[in-house]
């Protein structure tokens, strides 16, 4: 075999002539192709789902339907398609891998003059991503949450005058209600979730812990409240059982949070003594991430510095420790804006968000990086996610999402570290 | 992302350099000539890299892009236009600098006989005995089953043997329709 094999290797070396090929050209050839064959892919699913669109729309009723090819539990080949062709995301929420919602703007559709950028249209999908329709009209919302499947909670706008209320709706956005006040409450029923949100009376105080019911639209003040000046943040993070609540220490204006194990009825309060200085606006809350389990993480920013407190119950019966996480300095801190600053995939794994200038681009890119046992972190790329996406979240039962303000596209993900888009808008 | 872009870029110029060779040989050995054999192999590439953000794996990517290459060659050599399948009297032949004549003789003689087999034995050839495959790998790149790529081997060889007569290494035929288990 040898001896044939040497027949072929002189047949094959016959002194050939330079080769015309250039890997940057196939490359970009290659790239050529791909995007070729993925928008023939994606026409022909929007042609076959449009062919059936009539018998959708039939069902839909009133409510307009865009459909695309797109399954639920990560499996789907390609993105379903967004309704509102060239309106931007505005902001994306799960409350798991089915049940997906957007707001999405609304400028292209105001003919004759500016439109208010509140001013948004709100649509979603019951099917994980494979049809959207508008829930309801164009609104004027501060900020959406999503409680559960088809429960949500929003800051709207309470036309006439400058009030805005908090409002939920049990249809999945089609219709919203006011809530009405009840009496205060020690825990935080079943059923119900905490938010924080200012007394009705004191509107420009800072907010208080409530409990929400969706159902019979009745928010009540818990009696216990944490001892922390609380961050604006509307919905009171919640996982393995503990309520999660950042601020700052209304003595010393230092970064705490404050953790309760049983509901809201008591709260164990860490105050950040040796958190990084602040600058002269004051400190900022801690930006809070959790997983699974009751492990959570808390980031505090600094005026020059960012650094990571890690949260661990070492028993079952004891209460929780905040310990620094010293590697955190060495992920780079020139530019630290707001927002959410990290995730916990569901390995566990903590993941930090650097955020990037783009000198081409008007948004900001992002850069990930993931801690190791040992504390220290190491830049990582999630697959089959662009750098310019919003932060990412995490629903309740673990399943993960971002969009991207740019190409309008919805991504989702069951690890954290791996991505596909679930919707993408034209 | 456009930093991911470039890497993916980097990592498949680096793949195309360390493999441009043997790709091309072998596109030379299935079709006989060097003009074609750019043409397979730019188009085998050009699949690769099309595909390059699904396949990591080295040796995921070289069977990836021998795969591209073998269908790519079997799919033109089956279209009209494109019958480049013919048999010349002489091979056209260029000096590699340190060739005696014995091997020069050896190697037109070889090419030529190379030409008579079929263009699907050819390939189970050069995937058998240039590429070094057993029978198992041959069989997914071709996208058949072992028998037949056994039974394309001995058909192959047959060829080359009538062709060649006693200067095809008759050790090479005890093990040319063995697998590899």
């Amino acid at each position: 075999m040898t001896q044939l094999r040497d027949l072929f290797e002189e047949a094959a070396n016959s002194a050939p002539p330079p080769s015309r090929l250039v890997a940057d050209e196939l490359y970009a050839a290659g790239r050529r192709r791909r995007r070729r064959r993925t928008v023939a892919n994606y026409a022909a699913a929007v042609a076959l789902v449009m062919t059936a669109g009539t018998g959708i729309a039939a069902l839909a009723g009133h409510e307009r339907s865009v459909s695309g090819e797109v399954g639920v539990d990560q499996k789907q080949s390609s993105p379903g398609a967004l309704p509102h062709h060239g309106e931007r995301i505005q902001w994306s929420g799960a409350a798991d891998a089915r049940h997906l919602y957007l707001s999405m703007s609304t400028q292209l559709s105001c003919s004759k003059e500016p439109c208010a950028k509140s001013i948004v249209q709100l649509v979603a999908s019951d099917d994980g991503g494979r049809t959207w329709s508008d829930r309801g009209g164009p609104i004027n919302a501060a900020s959406f949450e999503v409680l559960g499947p088809g429960r949500l909670l929003a800051v709207l706008h309470d036309s006439p005058g400058p009030k805005w209320t908090l409002q939920t709706s049990t249809d999945g956005g089609r219709t919203w209600h006011r809530l009405d006040q009840a009496p205060p409450v020690a825990a935080v029923p079943t059923g119900s979730v905490a938010v924080c949100w200012p007394e009705s009376n004191k509107a420009p105080s800072p907010c208080r812990m409530h409990a929400l019911d969706p159902a019979t639209r009745r928010i009540a003040p818990l009696t216990s409240q944490p001892a922390l000046t609380l961050s604006d943040d509307l919905r009171i993070r919640e996982s393995a059982g503990r309520l999660w609540a950042s601020g700052v220490d209304p003595a010393t204006g230092r970064p705490g949070v404050a953790v309760s194990r049983d509901a809201g009825r008591s709260w164990s309060t860490q105050v950040f003594a040796d958190a990084p200085a602040c600058s002269r606006a004051g400190c900022p809350a801690p930006y809070l991430a959790a997983g699974n389990g009751p492990i959570g993480y808390a980031v505090v920013l600094g005026a020059q510095q960012r650094v990571v407190y890690r949260y661990e119950e070492n028993d079952g019966q004891g209460a929780g420790g905040w310990q620094r996480v010293p590697g955190a300095g060495s992920v780079p801190s020139d530019r630290l804006p707001g927002g959410v600053q990290s995730f916990v995939t569901a390995d566990g794994t903590h993941v930090l968000f650097q955020v990037v200038t783009q000198s081409d681009q008007d948004v900001d890119a992002h850069r990930w990086w993931r801690a190791g046992a040992d504390g220290t972190y190491e830049a990582v790329e999630p697959v089959g996610l662009p750098d310019t996406v919003n932060p990412i979240r995490r629903t309740s039962n673990g399943w993960f999402y971002t969009h991207s303000y740019l190409d309008k596209v919805v991504y989702g993900s069951t690890d954290g570290w791996h991505w596909s888009p679930v919707a993408r808008g034209s | 992302m456009r930093s991911h872009e470039d890497e993916d870029r980097r990592q498949f110029s680096e793949y195309f350099a360390a493999r441009r060779g043997v790709v091309r040989h072998s596109a030379y050995l299935m079709c006989g000539d060097w003009h074609w054999a750019d043409d397979l192999t730019q188009a085998a590439f050009i699949r690769v890299a099309s595909a390059w953000h699904r396949v990591r794996d080295p040796q995921a990517l070289d069977a990836f892009v021998r795969t591209c290459l073998i269908r790519t060659y079997l799919s033109e050599t089956r279209r009209v236009w494109r019958r480049r399948e013919r048999v010349v009297a002489e091979m056209p032949d260029l000096a590699s600098g340190n060739d005696d004549a014995e091997s020069v003789a050896r190697r037109v003689a070889f090419a030529q006989a190379l030409r008579q087999v079929p263009p699907r034995q050819r390939v189970t050839l050069i995937c058998r005995f240039y590429q070094g495959l057993d029978v198992t790998e041959t069989a997914v790149a071709l996208g058949c089953s072992e028998g037949t790529v056994k039974s394309q081997t001995a058909k192959g060889l047959a060829t080359l043997r009538k062709v060649l007569g006693d200067a095809l290494p008759v050790p090479a035929l005890a093990c040319a329709t063995e697998g590899k288990e």
